[in-house]
């Protein structure tokens, strides 16, 4: 099983989270952990970039729905970017593109942030 | 024979003696002066008497030894009450009891009591010092003490049968010699002085000076030598009774003052060490109360605060508090004598240097700023001693004693607060991995019983039905899962069927399933189609999901007769419709139920209507199924599943739903299942009822 990484980044002063491996009830507090010190650095714009991750489980997605309140409050969103066919397909089932804005490229997300500003 | 009546139980000492002091006072009552013949008899009567209340008393003083200041006490009490009792009596006129003329009843009786009253207290006396003696003594010095009772009882019968006149009366005085010289061989025997501690040896010293001059005075009273009135009173009155107890008394008091000089000088000279020797004492027990602690107290919590507070102890200081690694940082988890928040500054303040301590370190003279609401506090250490709570050579915390006085620290008290610190952090440890087990323990217990939960809120068996045939399968995993399916009767010509897969575990995940086992039977009853049905219940568990947990729901209602099959999806995994030769699968809109709390739910829930054909197979499944992982963390896969379907479509039921299995369980060989899996196949067999009505 690959090990499960969340990297923190910035692109255009839009926040990025790299995910890579597995991510499921056991590996989530990480993610958690990374969304928490966003909140607390009052960076609420994230793009969270799935290019690397192989596995969400329901864990995995509920942190998402946790923490999206926060930032759509804060004039901020997460949004999608660069998800695997598998990956996506489970956010699909579940009717996540309806609620979140999901992107092909990480460009893209992070031009969608800031034409929102605009 | 002395042995046998020492190893006696002490009721039964008690019972001789009394016995032995009966008779004594009788043949005293009916012979109050005694012929040469009969004082010979009294006297050993009266030897017995004393031994047998030694005996007795030396078994009733065992229980006080931990007492010695309160015997010493008891026995300046007791002594003086002597000297009291005989000064008063001579106040009084003496003369009325002159032993020549002892007539009558009450005078003999009179006398009687005042010698038991001598030999109760010389009997106490001797048992108190045969108990200091040999208190803390760890060498067997018996023989030692033996030796001098021994002639103290040979002496007692020689001043008792020996007549004054005799040739023999020198020996008298040599065994008086004798007696002086093994009390002062024996009175060396001080040794539970050290044991006390500073402030009671000060009260020992003025005890011993008291004691002293209480004895001296005895020693006057019984002395010959000394002509006051008093002695004369007394002595006439003790030997006319018994002359070997007269001088027995006499050398008792001796020895008191004897011993007690002894006593004063050994304590004036351990007065200097007293300090230090009751705080070795104090480290002592602080370590035995760790080790205690460490074999009964569990609870964290309570164990930094008694560790916190034995620090104060063991290093004497004025603060301590107790600091245990975080992932982040230190946090203090107990603080004594200083408050937690000004604790946590002075450990900031410390910084860098905490990093390099390894073992036991003192930091000299610290000064804090401390900023309290709007008031500047400075706490001024004249030293800070940082222990480290060191586990297989990691340091997982710190303990801090401070101090605000003058204080040095040698390298003794550094070594026992390391030992301290290493017995208080295998303490900690311990109770760490006991809440850890507990807790895992609890967990395990708790995801059994939302097993049990599901297992009685999953129906056991599928309804049976005239145009239907429906199998089920349901395999939990032992980890996570949250699957539920049931079946309702809406009314006769309509079944209903729900497949849901709650995210979350255990307790709260059992608790969502009984909801929707509730609240799917409430709404049917009120003929509502599926998409009706799943927007209400979103609305109520919404309400009641976590933030970060939903379900998802497939609902849908067939009617036996028609065919007619109409379903929503709520975030559910796709349902398929298998014929002979074909396999559809349908994904209408829907997002999970508790995703959205807005009105996106409603907006995009898309309802379906589908026609059943003789025959078709609706197939309903949870991810479980098609999210089954082999050991290359491939998934199982709905293409798979439907490829699995269609090759076995003409079997019956149950073998479709055994293969199936057999299949994903195969592909997925190499790694526990890590969800739920289930799997509905339901068949329409077509209108039974109403062909059967068109052939009659």
């Amino acid at each position: 099983m690959a090990e499960f990484t969340v990297k923190k980044g910035e692109v255009n002063q839009v926040n990025v989270i790299e995910l890579s491996g597995y991510l499921d009830a056991h590996t989530a507090p990480a993610l958690e952990a990374a969304f928490d010190e966003l909140i607390n650095e009052k960076k609420f714009k994230v793009v969270v970039n799935f290019e690397h991750l192989n596995y969400i489980s329901s864990a995995g997605l509920g942190v998402f729905m946790a923490y999206v309140e926060t930032m759509r409050e804060n004039k901020g969103d997460i949004k999608f970017c660069c998800l695997k066919s598998e990956v996506y397909n489970i956010f699909n089932l579940l009717g996540f593109p309806v609620l979140y804005d999901f992107f092909e490229t990480l460009d893209e997300a992070v031009r969608k942030f800031n034409s929102e500003q605009a | 024979m002395l042995e046998y009546f020492y190893n006696q139980d002490s009721s039964v000492k008690l019972r001789n003696a009394a016995i032995v002091s009966a008779f004594l006072f009788l043949f005293r009552m009916i012979r109050p002066s005694v012929s040469s013949i009969t004082a010979g008899f009294s006297e050993i009567l009266t030897f017995v008497v004393i031994i047998l209340w030694i005996l007795y008393a030396e078994d009733k003083l065992k229980t006080k030894k931990n007492e010695p200041l309160g015997l010493v006490i008891n026995v300046g009490v007791l002594a003086a009450s002597v000297f009291f009792v005989f000064t008063l009596l001579n106040l009084l006129n003496a003369r009325y009891f002159s032993v020549y003329g002892l007539q009558g009843f009450f005078t003999p009786l009179f006398l009687i009591l005042l010698n038991a009253l001598v030999i109760g207290v010389g009997v106490f006396i001797f048992a108190v010092f045969r108990t200091l003696y040999f208190l803390r003594q760890k060498k067997d010095l018996n023989f030692y003490f033996n030796v001098m009772a021994g002639f103290l009882a040979v002496t007692f019968i020689a001043y008792g049968v020996i007549p004054e006149n005799s040739s023999l009366a020198s020996l008298k005085s040599a065994l008086y010699v004798v007696d002086v010289i093994l009390f002062a061989l024996n009175s060396i025997r001080v040794a539970w002085i050290a044991f006390l501690s500073k402030k009671q040896k000060i009260t020992l010293l003025i005890l011993s000076v008291m004691l002293i001059v209480i004895f001296s005075l005895n020693l006057s009273l019984t002395s010959p030598t000394v002509l006051s009135s008093v002695s004369k009173t007394a002595s006439v009155i003790i030997v006319s009774f018994s002359p070997g107890l007269h001088a027995l008394f006499n050398l008792l008091m001796l020895y008191g003052i004897i011993n007690f000089s002894i006593v004063f000088f050994t304590t004036l000279f351990h007065l200097p060490t007293a300090a230090a020797f009751d705080r070795k004492a104090e480290e002592v027990a602080s370590l035995t109360d760790i080790s205690k602690l460490v074999s009964q107290v569990f609870d964290f919590d309570e164990l930094v605060e008694s560790i916190t507070k034995l620090t104060i102890k063991v290093s004497e200081s004025d603060v301590a508090w107790l600091a245990i690694k975080e992932p982040e940082e230190l946090k203090i988890k107990a603080a004594e004598n200083i408050g937690a928040i000004e604790a946590e500054k002075v450990t900031k303040a410390l910084g860098q240097q905490l990093q390099e301590v390894q073992d036991v370190t003192v930091v000299a003279s610290q000064e804090v700023k401390i900023k309290l609401l709007d008031s500047y506090r400075t706490l001024k250490f004249d030293s800070i001693t940082i222990a480290p709570l060191k586990i297989h050579g990691v340091v997982s915390g710190f303990l801090f004693a401070g101090n605000f006085k003058k204080s040095v620290y040698d390298e003794d008290d550094l070594k026992t607060l390391g030992a301290f610190a290493y017995y208080a952090a295998v303490a900690l440890e311990n109770s760490m991995l006991i809440k850890e087990s507990i807790e895992k323990e609890r967990l395990e217990k708790e995801l059994d019983i939302a097993r049990e939960i599901q297992y009685k809120i999953i129906p056991s068996e599928p309804p049976k039905l005239n145009n239907l045939e429906i199998s089920t399968i349901f395999v939990p995993a032992f980890e996570v899962g949250g699957d539920y399916f049931d079946f309702f009767r809406p009314d006769e010509e309509n079944i209903a069927f729900i497949i849901a897969d709650v995210s979350g575990k255990g307790i709260s995940a059992a608790f969502v399933m009984a909801e929707l086992k509730g609240i799917f039977e409430t709404l049917l009853s009120r003929k509502l189609n599926p998409a009706e049905a799943l927007i209400k219940a979103n609305k109520i568990l919404t309400k009641s999901l976590p933030a970060k947990e939903f379900v998802t729901i497939t609902f849908g209602i067939l009617n036996v007769y028609s065919g007619k099959f109409k379903f929503a999806r709520a975030g559910h995994t796709e349902l398929l419709r298998l014929t002979d030769s074909s396999i559809d699968e349908y994904l209408p809109d829907g997002i999970g139920v508790g995703l959205s709390a807005g009105g996106k739910f409603e907006q995009t829930l898309e309802e379906k209507e589908i026609q059943l054909n003789e025959g078709d197979f609706v197939i309903l499944f949870t991810d479980g199924v098609t999210e089954a992982q082999n050991k290359y963390s491939e998934m199982f896969g709905l293409e798979r599943l439907k490829r699995t379907l269609l090759q076995n479509a003409n079997k019956n039921l149950n073998e479709i739903l055994n293969i199936v299995m057999k299949e994903v369980s195969l592909f997925s060989k190499e790694r526990q299942q890590h969800d739920d899996i289930t799997l509905l196949l339901i068949k329409w067999t077509g209108n039974k009822n109403l062909t059967n009505n068109k052939e009659n």
